[in-house]
C-alpha cells in the first residue's frame, strides 16, 4: 500500500528449515532460501500446494514447530528482532501483541471445555491487565466488530455449540484482542462452505483496514488471495518461485508454475477456456529434484534447468522469479492467446 | 487432514522398495531379552545338568557353586534347573493363556463394533459386570471353584481377560468403520463377514497384538501369583510362584530361594514390555 | 422420462438428531425429485447440510429412504436391500482418497478382491482387465502392485475411479472427487471424468460444493439448501440466468480470480438454520434479501421458468421466481 521507507515489519532472510527424518539420522530440507517481506498495514499472500511449505513457513515464524524440524539458517526480523534468535521471553512477549495467527480448523483450534467468551477475554487479559469486567467489555465489543451476532449469548457458548463460521469468528476475535500488528491466516477459510467464506473474506478484509494491521495470508487458493492481498509469494516445493503484486502475477505470471497453477484454477464465468493441469505430481519431502524442482514438469525446461542453483531474481517493476525461461513462458502465452 | 501432515507426505510417487530402517531400539532389547529367555526354556535340558524335580535330601539350601550354580533348595533340588524348567512351565502357559482371551476377545470386539445395536449393547455389558470385579479376585475364584490345575488357570484367565482385547478392538473398529474404503466394500455388497475379516480386522489387529505382549506379563504374574497361593500350576512342575511361595520360611537366612525366581518374572515382565513397545512403535509406522 | 437413467420420486431421508434430552428426526434430504439422463453429467450442488452426499449415499445403496421412491433403469430401486448385480452397475468414487482405500492391501489385491466377490469375470481375464482400466485412468500398471500409501493424493483418486469402473457400471456417483485434491491436480481428474463419459457412455452423478468445476464438467445442474432442491436446470441456463436467491448468493461468494473483478466477495446475510429448528415456509428466507411475509408462510414449490433449450427444463423453489431481476452477476466481459 504505501511506499514507505521505513523498514518492513517482517523481514524473512533466507530461512532455511530441516526435518529429521525418521529413523533419526537423516536431515532433509523442508525450506530453501525463503527471503521475502512484510509491510506495516500491508496484505501479503503465500500460496502453494500441499508440500510447498507454506504452512511450514508460518509455524517457523512463530516458533511453533514440532519436535524434529528446525530452522537451520537464515533471520527472521520483526520489527528489527530476530525471532529465530531471541531469547524465548521476546518471543513469548511478542506474541499476542506483535505477531498472532489464525489457524485453518477452529475445532481444534479452540479450547473445547472453555466457553468461547472466556477464551476471548483470555486472550485479551494476558497482554493486558484489565479488570474482568473491562476485558469482558473489550470482548463484547471485539464480537460486535467481528459480526458475531447476539454477542451476549453467544460468548457463553461453547465451540461444538456453535456453526464453523461462527467458530471461525470467535478465533479471529481472540486473534485480534490485543490488536496485533502482524496477523498469520493458516488457510482460515478452506474448511468452510463458500458463503461463510465469503463473510470471513469481507471480515478479514474489513479489519484490515479497520485496524491497519498487516497480514501473512497461506493459502492454496489463488482467487482468496486475488481478495485479500496486495502482493503474493508463490512457493513450490520449500522455495519462493515467484514474487510481485497480485494483479501483476495472476496477469502475466513470470514462472510457470504460476502459470500453471492460473491455467488450472477452475473459473465460474468462463467456459470456453479449457482446464489445464499440471503434469506429473508434486515432489514430496525428501524427493525433490536436483535444479529447478518444478522442471520434470516443466513445459519449458531445458538442461540447464537440470541442475544448479535457482535463487529469485529481480526481474524489474518490483518482481521476482526463479525461472530462467521467463521470456519463452510470455511468447507461449502470447501465442496461445491466453488471459 | 493436518496440513502439516500433508507437508511432510513421505511416500514416493514412483514405486520403490521400501528403505530398510532400523527396527526400533526397545523392539530388539526386548526381543533379546525374551529370545535368551525362551531359548533356554526350549533348550532347558541342554543348559542343565539336574533333574528339577529330584529330591536330595543331602544337599540342600547349598550356595553357589560350581556343581550348582546358584545353589540347591530347602529339598536339594538345583535352583538353577529349577528356574529354567519353571520358566518353561510359566511362558508356556501364560503364552496359551493368551491365545484364547485374544481371539473371543477380538472377535466379539469387531462385530460388536461394526454391527452395533443389541449385540454391541448385550457384549459390553456383560464386560461391564465382569469387570466391576477386581481382576485376581474373580481370577482367585474360579480357579478355586474349579479345582486346581492348568485347565482351569486358562479357563479362569479366558473368562476375565477377554474384555479388554474386545474393548479395544471394538474403539478401533468404530473409528475405522466409517473409513470410506469400508463403505465401499459395502457398496460392492461384500458380505459383513468379509468385510469385517479382511478390511476391518487387519487394520485393527495391532493394536489388539500389541496389548497381548503386555497381557502375557499379566498373566505370567497372574500364574505366578495363583502358584504363591497353592492355586497354581500342580507339582511336581517347577514354577516360579511355587518356589517364591516355598522359599518365604527362608528368607532370613537364605534370601536367594524367594529373590531368584522373584527376578526372574521381573527380567521377563521388562523384555515383554520392551518388546511390545517396540512392536507399537514399528505398526505405528506403518 | 423414457431416456432416464436415474429417478428420485419425493425422496425422504430422515436420521435422529439428539436435541438435549429429545430425539428429533431431522431430514437431510426433503422431498426431492429429480431424475438423470443416460449418459448425462449430472451436478448436484450445495453446502454443508444441505443433502447433497446424503442422496449420494442413497443412490448407492448406503442408505435407506424413509419417504419416496427411485427407479434405475425403468426398474424400482431400493435404498440398502440391493442385489449384488444392481450394485454392479451404481458405482461411488469418494471424496478422500486417503481413505477411500484399504492402507493394508494393494491395488490389484483390492481389485482382485471386487472380481472375485462379483464373478462376473472369469478368473484367466482379470489380471488383463485391471491392467486394461489403469490404462483407462492413465496409471501405470507398476502402481498395481503399489499400496495406497505410497501413491500421491491425484493417483489415489484415480485408482478409486478404477476401482469404480470395474466392472462396466452404468450410473458412476461421484461425491466430490476433486474436492480433497490440489487444483494442479484436479484439472486432469475432471478431464477424465469428461472422457469417461464421452469414450464408455457412462452417466455420472457429480456431487460438489465448487460451482465452477461443476461448470465445466456438467451438462445439467441441481441446487440444494437444507434438504430442498431449490434450483434445476441446464448448466448454461443455470449459470446465466439463476432464479433462486441462494443460487446468485452463492455464484455471488465465489471469489475471483482475474485480475479485472477485484471487487470483494459480496455474502449473504447470516448463517443456514439448523436442521432441527427450521423455519416456517422457505428455508432460506431468514437470509434472503427478497424475503416477503409469503415467503414466511407459505414454503416455494419448483415453478418452471423458460429456459434456452426447446426440451429442457429450468425450475427454481422461489415466489418470485419469474419476477427477480435479470441476474447482472460478477462476470466480466472478455
Amino acid at each position: 500500500m504505501t511506499t514507505s521507507s521505513t523498514a518492513p515489519l517482517l523481514e524473512v532472510e533466507n530461512l532455511c528449515v530441516e526435518v529429521t527424518v525418521v529413523g533419526g539420522k537423516k536431515t532433509e530440507p523442508a525450506l530453501r532460501d525463503v527471503s521475502f517481506s512484510v509491510a506495516a498495514g500491508e496484505a501479503v499472500g503465500l500460496v502453494g500446494e500441499s508440500g510447498s511449505g507454506k504452512s511450514l513457513t508460518l509455524r517457523t515464524l512463530l516458533g511453533i514447530l514440532p519436535a524434529g524440524i528446525k530452522a537451520t539458517s537464515g533471520r527472521v526480523l520483526f520489527e528489527g528482532v530476530d525471532l529465530l534468535k531471541a531469547p524465548k521471553r521476546t518471543v513469548n512477549a511478542l506474541r499476542g501483541t506483535g505477531i498472532t495467527m489464525i489457524f485453518q480448523e477452529p475445532m481444534t483450534s479452540l479450547n473445547p471445555i472453555a466457553k468461547v467468551g472466556e477464551q476471548i477475554i483470555d486472550a485479551a487479559r494476558a497482554k493486558h491487565s484489565w479488570s474482568k469486567a473491562d476485558a469482558r467489555d473489550h470482548a463484547l465489543r471485539l464480537a460486535k466488530q467481528m459480526g458475531i451476532p447476539d454477542p451476549e449469548n453467544v460468548l457463553s457458548l461453547y465451540p461444538h455449540e456453535l456453526s464453523g463460521g461462527l467458530r471461525q469468528r470467535v478465533m479471529i476475535a481472540a486473534a485480534l484482542a490485543c490488536q496485533p500488528k502482524l496477523v498469520l491466516c493458516d488457510e482460515p477459510t478452506t474448511a468452510l462452505d463458500v458463503t461463510i467464506q465469503a463473510q470471513i473474506i469481507q471480515l478479514l478484509a474489513k479489519l484490515k483496514d479497520e485496524l491497519g494491521m498487516s497480514m501473512l495470508y497461506v493459502t492454496h487458493d489463488l482467487a482468496v488471495v486475488a481478495q485479500l492481498c496486495q502482493r503474493l509469494e508463490v512457493m513450490y516445493a520449500g522455495s519462493i518461485v515467484e514474487s510481485g503484486s497480485v494483479a501483476e502475477v495472476f496477469r502475466k505470471p513470470n514462472h510457470p508454475y504460476t502459470q500453471g497453477l492460473v491455467n488450472a484454477t477452475p473459473d465460474v464465468d468462463d467456459v470456453v477456456t479449457d482446464l489445464a493441469g499440471i503434469r506429473g505430481n508434486a515432489p514430496t519431502l525428501g524427493n525433490w529434484p536436483e535444479g529447478c524442482a518444478f522442471h520434470p514438469r516443466c513445459d519449458y525446461a531445458s538442461d540447464e534447468c537440470r541442475s544448479g542453483e535457482f535463487p529469485l531474481q529481480d526481474v524489474g517493476e518490483g518482481r521476482k522469479s526463479a525461472c530462467i525461461h521467463i521470456d519463452a513462458l510470455h511468447r507461449a502465452i502470447e501465442n496461445a492467446g491466453v488471459r | 487432514m493436518s496440513d502439516l501432515e500433508l507437508d511432510f507426505d513421505l511416500t514416493p510417487s514412483v514405486v520403490r522398495k521400501r528403505q530398510l530402517r532400523r527396527p526400533p531400539t526397545t523392539l530388539i532389547v526386548g526381543g533379546s531379552i525374551i529370545g535368551v529367555i525362551i531359548v533356554l526354556a526350549i533348550f532347558a535340558p541342554l543348559v542343565t545338568s539336574y533333574n528339577p524335580t529330584t529330591i536330595n535330601l543331602l544337599q540342600t539350601l547349598q550356595g553357589p557353586s560350581a556343581a550348582h550354580w546358584l545353589g540347591t533348595d530347602q529339598l536339594g533340588r538345583d535352583i538353577w534347573t529349577r528356574l529354567v524348567y519353571g520358566a518353561r512351565t510359566d511362558l508356556s502357559v501364560a503364552f496359551i493363556a493368551v491365545l484364547a482371551p485374544f481371539a473371543i476377545g477380538t472377535v466379539l470386539g469387531a462385530f460388536a463394533g461394526y454391527l452395533g445395536g443389541w449385540l454391541d449393547n448385550v457384549i459390553m455389558r456383560v464386560a461391564d459386570v465382569v469387570v466391576a470385579f477386581p481382576f485376581y479376585v474373580l481370577v482367585i475364584l474360579l480357579v478355586f471353584l474349579l479345582g486346581p490345575g492348568t485347565s482351569s488357570i486358562y479357563i479362569a484367565i479366558t473368562v476375565v481377560s477377554w474384555i479388554s482385547y474386545a474393548r479395544i478392538i471394538r474403539g478401533s473398529t468404530l473409528v475405522v468403520k466409517n473409513q470410506e474404503y469400508v463403505l465401499a466394500a459395502q457398496l460392492e455388497g461384500f458380505s459383513t463377514l468379509r468385510i469385517i475379516l479382511r478390511h476391518i480386522l487387519p487394520n485393527v489387529i495391532s493394536q489388539a497384538i500389541v496389548f497381548a505382549m503386555a497381557d502375557i506379563v499379566n498373566d505370567i504374574l497372574a500364574i505366578v501369583t495363583l502358584g504363591y497361593l497353592g492355586l497354581g500350576i500342580p507339582p511336581p512342575a517347577p514354577d516360579w510362584g511355587e518356589m517364591m511361595a516355598s522359599g518365604q520360611q527362608f528368607l532370613t537366612t537364605h534370601w536367594e530361594l524367594s529373590t531368584i525366581p522373584g527376578i526372574a518374572v521381573v527380567i521377563t515382565g521388562l523384555g515383554l514390555s520392551l518388546f511390545g513397545d517396540g512392536l507399537n512403535e514399528l505398526m505405528g509406522r506403518n | 422420462m423414457s431416456d432416464s437413467i436415474l429417478e428420485l420420486n419425493d425422496v425422504t431421508v430422515s436420521f435422529m438428531a439428539r436435541r438435549g434430552k429429545t430425539k428429533t428426526p431431522i431430514h437431510a434430504a426433503d422431498h426431492v425429485t429429480l431424475f438423470v439422463r443416460r449418459g448425462e453429467i449430472f451436478g448436484l450442488v450445495g453446502e454443508s447440510g444441505s443433502g447433497k452426499s446424503t442422496l449420494a449415499r442413497l443412490v448407492v445403496g448406503l442408505n435407506s429412504a424413509a419417504g419416496g421412491s427411485m427407479v434405475f433403469d425403468g426398474e424400482p430401486l431400493a435404498g440398502r436391500k440391493r442385489s449384488r448385480s444392481l450394485r454392479q452397475r451404481i458405482q461411488m468414487v469418494f471424496q478422500d482418497p486417503y481413505s477411500s482405500l484399504d492402507p493394508r492391501m494393494t491395488v490389484r489385491q483390492q481389485l482382485m478382491e471386487i472380481l472375485r466377490v462379483h464373478d462376473s469375470v472369469p478368473s484367466s481375464e482379470r489380471d488383463a482387465l485391471c491392467e486394461t482400466i489403469f490404462r483407462r485412468v492413465e496409471l501405470p500398471s507398476s502402481l498395481l502392485d503399489a499400496r495406497p500409501r505410497q501413491m500421491s493424493g491425484g493417483q489415489r483418486q484415480r485408482v478409486a475411479i478404477a476401482r469404480a469402473l470395474l466392472l462396466s457400471p452404468e450410473l458412476l456417483v461421484a461425491d466430490e472427487p476433486v474436492s480433497a485434491l490440489d487444483v494442479s491436480v484436479q484439472a486432469g481428474i475432471i478431464k477424465l471424468f469428461a472422457d469417461l463419459r464421452s469414450r464408455l457412455g457412462v452417466t455420472i452423478f457429480f456431487i460438489a460444493h465448487d460451482l465452477a468445476v461443476v461448470r465445466h464438467l456438467c451438462d445439467r445442474v441441481a441446487v440444494m439448501y437444507m434438504g430442498k432442491i431449490v434450483e434445476e436446470g441446464t448448466t448454461s441456463d443455470l449459470f446465466s440466468n439463476p432464479r433462486h436467491p441462494y443460487t446468485r448468493a452463492l455464484l455471488d461468494s465465489i471469489p475471483r480470480l482475474h485480475p479485472d473483478a477485484h471487487e470483494l466477495v459480496s455474502a449473504p446475510e447470516g448463517e443456514p438454520p439448523s436442521l432441527t429448528r427450521l423455519p416456517s415456509g422457505c428455508r432460506f428466507r431468514s437470509r434472503c434479501p427478497f424475503a416477503t411475509e409469503k415467503c414466511a408462510n407459505e414454503e416455494p414449490e419448483l415453478i418452471e421458468i423458460s429456459s434456452s433449450a426447446p426440451d429442457a427444463s429450468h425450475q427454481a423453489a422461489c415466489h418470485y421466481a419469474n419476477e427477480l431481476e435479470a441476474y447482472v452477476g460478477r462476470s466480466v466481459a472478455r
